[in-house]
């Protein structure tokens, strides 16, 4: 052996001497055992075969990440949002009427019933316009036509005029209808929607105003309304200690409202339509409360509230209806030329053929040109009847039938025509009170 | 005739990574024998009864790691070894065994060079298949190397198994090792100059009875 083949086989770090003893050693021949072959194998082939079964899980998991990542985006989770708070609302608004999440644009602006029973409010079929001889009812639901526009109305009173009759039928007997609308206005008057409520107990059978005796006729009985339903007792003008209670709580909540109105009133102390503006506007929000929940009612702010009534007292289809609100509170202010050229009082017939004017007018129209008109009228006084009111001995207002129809001036600036049926207007005028020149 | 496997390992090893288990059982059947002979000596007669754990385990490691494998540089049998080289050092660790990587590399610059007297007896490496007495002869120098090889520290007799047995080149051994090429180098010529004292003290009666 020499040193060449020491270091011959692969340079100076192979030895081929120690590899050949190496690849002759006890464990040259050495293999693994067959079972842990086996097992390494299986283990090998079960690993091939683990990744399709994995392969669903980790597509489904990138799946909704996917998607978490898409709905996260800005405008899809704002639709997203949109979608729910919709569906949401849609829930809410689920078993109500379709109509009541609707506004409607023209709604006949329902006069003021008496204060209602429960009974009354929970069933509207009730309020339904009754036969002639059924005053109570009519109390009830009178209505009138909207000529002028529609006026903002409260969901309860959309419902309640679904359930009153057309407006075509209110005209049909103004002679009936009277006390109904007279009542209403009347009610409206003491703004004591709350407390009649209260008093509902206490109603007592209505008789028939029709039946009232004209000699004495009250045809704004509206504080024996608020008590116990008295439509029925006409001549009582005087408030019951219940509506004067009520009154007084009512007082300090609507003191700021009062105040306003008495302004507007002093301002105006002349004239019909200023005067009692006030008034007006608690009769129709006395109208709105008492055909409205007391909830509802108790939600409006006053000042709001008075604004509102307010304005729907100058949008009313009945202008006459402060002139006979008016006349029912202050009857010592009012008066009228008497017979031989004097003043007399506005008794009981002459505020009842008023309110039958005020019946038979159902589509009151606001005149522009009121001058032009006034002139006409005066023009042809013979084939007109004119019944002049003073107030304080001032000159209020002028109500006169003409041959068409009827002409009502509410001083300063305020004129309405309504038209009405020749038969109507014999009617009225064959009634005129006397000393109506 | 069959045909050869001429297929790399890097390509059977990208194929078991795509699924395919039979790329994985012809990696097997190649490198078995030599990676299961490479843990037996690493580990000694001493630690012989976990050459299958170990052995099992480096396998296990290449299955699970089939997705993240990448040639980079390295051959797929380099990385192998790598593995079990690893493994076996935690065996080591394990069993208590002080394990020094960096042994005999500060001796001095050059390694300790046995007497070569010792080797001029010895019979000339037959190559293919020795016969008769020179067989038995490098049986028994077999065993005793196996002795002189349990003598040596692990980081030399990982370097001379790799590169005597296994056929790795130098840098292969180096990169197998994760230590630069100089090192494994010295660590090779440490290992070679220790076991040709130890086996030519060995065989020397030998020589000298078969002189006779």
């Amino acid at each position: 052996m020499s040193d060449d083949t020491t270091t011959s086989s692969g340079g100076p770090e192979h030895d081929a001497w120690l590899r050949e003893a190496l690849r002759h050693a006890p464990d040259a021949t050495a293999v693994p055992p067959i079972s842990l072959r086996e097992a390494i194998l299986a283990e090998a082939r079960a690993a091939t075969r683990a990744v399709p079964r994995n392969a669903p899980t980790i597509s489904l998991a990138d799946r909704f990440a996917a998607f978490w990542s898409w709905l996260a985006r800005p405008p899809i989770a704002a639709g997203f949002a949109s979608v729910m708070a919709a569906t949401l609302v849609g829930l809410m608004w689920w078993d109500r009427p379709i109509d009541e999440a609707i506004p409607q644009a023209s709604a006949p602006v329902v006069a003021a019933a008496a204060p209602k029973t429960e009974a009354d409010q929970q069933s509207p079929v009730s309020a339904t316009p009754a036969p002639l001889a059924g005053p109570a009812t009519a109390a009830q639901s009178t209505t009138t036509p909207a000529a002028t526009p529609p006026v903002p109305a409260t969901a309860t009173d959309r419902a309640q005029r679904r359930a009153v009759a057309p407006p075509q039928a209110a005209p049909a007997e103004p002679i009936v209808a009277l006390p109904a609308k007279t009542v209403a206005v009347a009610d409206a008057l003491r703004e004591e929607s709350k407390d009649a409520a209260k008093t509902q107990s206490n109603a007592a059978p209505a008789a028939p105003a029709a039946q009232a005796p004209p000699a004495a006729p009250s045809p704004f009985p509206m504080r024996d309304l608020r008590d116990n339903d008295a439509r029925a007792v006409p001549g009582r003008a005087e408030p019951t200690a219940l509506a004067k209670k009520a009154e007084k709580s009512d007082a300090e909540e609507k003191k700021e409202v009062a105040a306003s109105e008495n302004r507007l009133a002093a301002a105006a102390p002349a004239t019909v339509g200023a005067a009692p503006t006030g008034a007006l506007g608690r009769s129709i929000g006395a109208s709105t409360d008492a055909s409205a929940t007391g909830r509802f009612a108790a939600q409006t702010p006053p000042i709001a509230a008075a604004r509102q009534r307010v304005a729907e007292a100058t949008a009313t289809a009945r202008p006459m209806a402060p002139l006979l609100a008016a006349l029912t509170s202050e009857t010592g202010r009012w008066s009228r030329p008497g017979p031989t050229g004097g003043s007399a009082a506005v008794d009981g017939v002459v505020q009842a053929w008023l309110a039958r004017v005020d019946a038979a007018a159902t589509q009151w129209q606001p005149l522009v040109d009121r001058a032009s008109r006034l002139d006409g009228a005066l023009a042809s006084t013979a084939e007109a009847s004119t019944v002049l009111l003073y107030r304080d001995g001032r000159s209020s207002a002028t109500v006169r039938i003409e041959d068409a129809g009827v002409f009502f001036e509410a001083r300063p600036g305020q004129a309405w025509f309504a038209p009405l049926s020749p038969e109507v207007v014999a009617r009225l005028r064959a009634t005129l009170p006397p000393t109506t020149r | 005739m069959p045909r050869p496997d001429d297929t790399s390992d890097d390509v059977l090893m990208a194929a078991y990574a795509r699924g395919d288990a039979s790329a994985f059982e012809r990696l097997y059947a190649r490198h078995q024998a030599g990676l299961y002979r490479f843990i037996r000596r690493l580990l000694g007669t001493a630690l012989a009864a976990q050459t299958d754990e170990v052995f099992q385990d480096t396998w296990l490691k290449v299955v699970h790691a089939r997705d993240r494998w990448a040639p980079q540089g390295a051959t797929f049998r380099t990385w192998l070894f790598t593995l079990a080289h690893h493994r076996v050092i935690d065996v080591l660790r394990r069993s208590g065994r002080e394990v020094s990587i960096d042994a005999f590399e500060s001796e001095g610059d050059e390694p300790w060079q046995p007497e070569a007297t010792a080797w001029q007896h010895w019979p000339a490496p037959a190559g293919a298949a020795p016969q008769g007495e020179d067989l038995a002869f490098w049986r028994r120098a077999g065993e005793k190397l196996l002795v002189c090889l349990e003598q040596l520290p692990l980081a030399q007799r990982s370097a001379f198994l790799l590169h005597h047995d296994d056929g790795l080149a130098l840098d292969e051994v180096a990169r197998a090792l994760e230590v630069g090429f100089e090192t494994a180098k010295t660590r090779l010529r440490y290992a070679m100059s220790k076991l040709r004292t130890c086996m030519g003290a060995y065989l020397e009666p030998l020589q000298t009875k078969g002189a006779r």
